[in-house]
């Protein structure tokens, strides 16, 4: 029997995920709306490209479904296991040679309206971060992604990357000191000065 | 506070400005690309088949390259049992005037009998 709407929103992913197995379609909406845009962030994060993360969030949505009817309960949360796939996809990607392009993240140019000069600053520090996050090494670039964009805990990174959450902790440590030196660099390039 | 403390928590606040716009400007999935992968889940359960219960021979029998070596130990047998009677003559000159019911043990070794 299909899931009452109500009972989709709050429904954990877990519970959706039964009822996709069983062949429920609202069950299989709610859970595309849920965790495709956090596959596909990830991916275009860890990847810089944003067609390669369509690809990508797609394979590995489609590997959730398949694996659907074998999920065992209580065993790992569907984010960590999807997060994992992603992250592992990526690296088959990076490693096979893929594009590696900096995110198109800049908006259109000034459309006049107020705020403009504050959005391009915002968007342009999300395209220099992207770039940044590019020159990482794979762990450590997963690993910031995953505390500071996509706001997982430690305990759930380290689940994420089969590693302890000290592992963890070195990670994003070096992450960010390489990142921050990165930013300052390109700030100085630019002629930024702090707000 | 040490130095160094001062020294990290200015570039926590430092990269926070990044992190907080790259949290704002969050790649954002095409629609097409939900429509895709919702439209995937309801063919993929049905038509991905179980692995449970439904073991076929030939992955028993070690897939495909299995059944083929069966298949050619199967006509060697064939083969041997139709061929060797005729072929025992080449290795044992004047094969059919020789008893190999002489080279068997007699009845009496398995029944304790001395003579």
């Amino acid at each position: 029997m299909p899931m009452p709407f109500d009972a989709l929103e709050g429904a954990p992913d877990e519970a959706l995920l039964i009822a996709v197995a069983n062949g429920d379609a609202a069950a299989a909406r709610a859970l595309t709306m849920r965790l495709t845009p956090r596959a596909y962030a990830h991916a275009a994060r860890l990847l810089g490209d944003r067609a390669e993360a369509e690809d990508v969030a797609q394979e590995a949505m489609i590997r959730l479904w398949r694996i659907a009817p074998d999920w065992r309960q209580g065993e790992a949360k569907v984010t960590t296991w999807l997060y994992r796939v992603v992250a592992n996809l990526c690296t088959d990607r990076q490693r096979k040679g893929g594009r590696q392009m900096p995110l198109d993240a800049l908006p259109d140019p000034a459309d006049g309206t107020p705020g403009v000069a504050e959005r391009l600053q915002a968007a342009d520090r999300a395209a220099a971060l992207q770039a940044a996050l590019d020159t990482l090494p794979e762990r450590q670039r997963q690993a910031v992604v995953l505390r500071h964009l996509e706001g997982l805990t430690n305990p759930e990174i380290a689940a994420v990357m089969d590693i302890s959450t000290e592992a963890v902790e070195s990670l994003t440590a070096r992450g960010k000191r390489a990142l921050a030196a990165a930013l300052r660099g390109r700030e100085a390039e630019l002629g930024y000065v702090d707000d | 506070m040490s130095m160094t403390e001062r020294k990290d928590e200015g570039e926590d606040a430092f990269l926070e400005t990044y992190f907080e716009a790259g949290r704002s400007a969050a790649p954002e999935p095409p629609t097409d690309l939900m429509v895709r992968i919702a439209a995937a889940a309801e063919l993929a359960p049905a038509s991905v088949p179980r692995r449970r219960g439904r073991l076929s021979i030939a992955a028993v029998l070690g897939g495909w390259p299995g059944i083929a070596g069966l298949a050619t130990a199967t006509a060697a047998g064939v083969f041997l049992g139709v061929a060797a009677p005729q072929m025992l003559d080449l290795v044992v000159p004047g094969g059919s005037g020789v008893d190999l019911g002489a080279f068997q043990p007699g009845y009496g070794v398995f029944l304790g009998d001395s003579g």
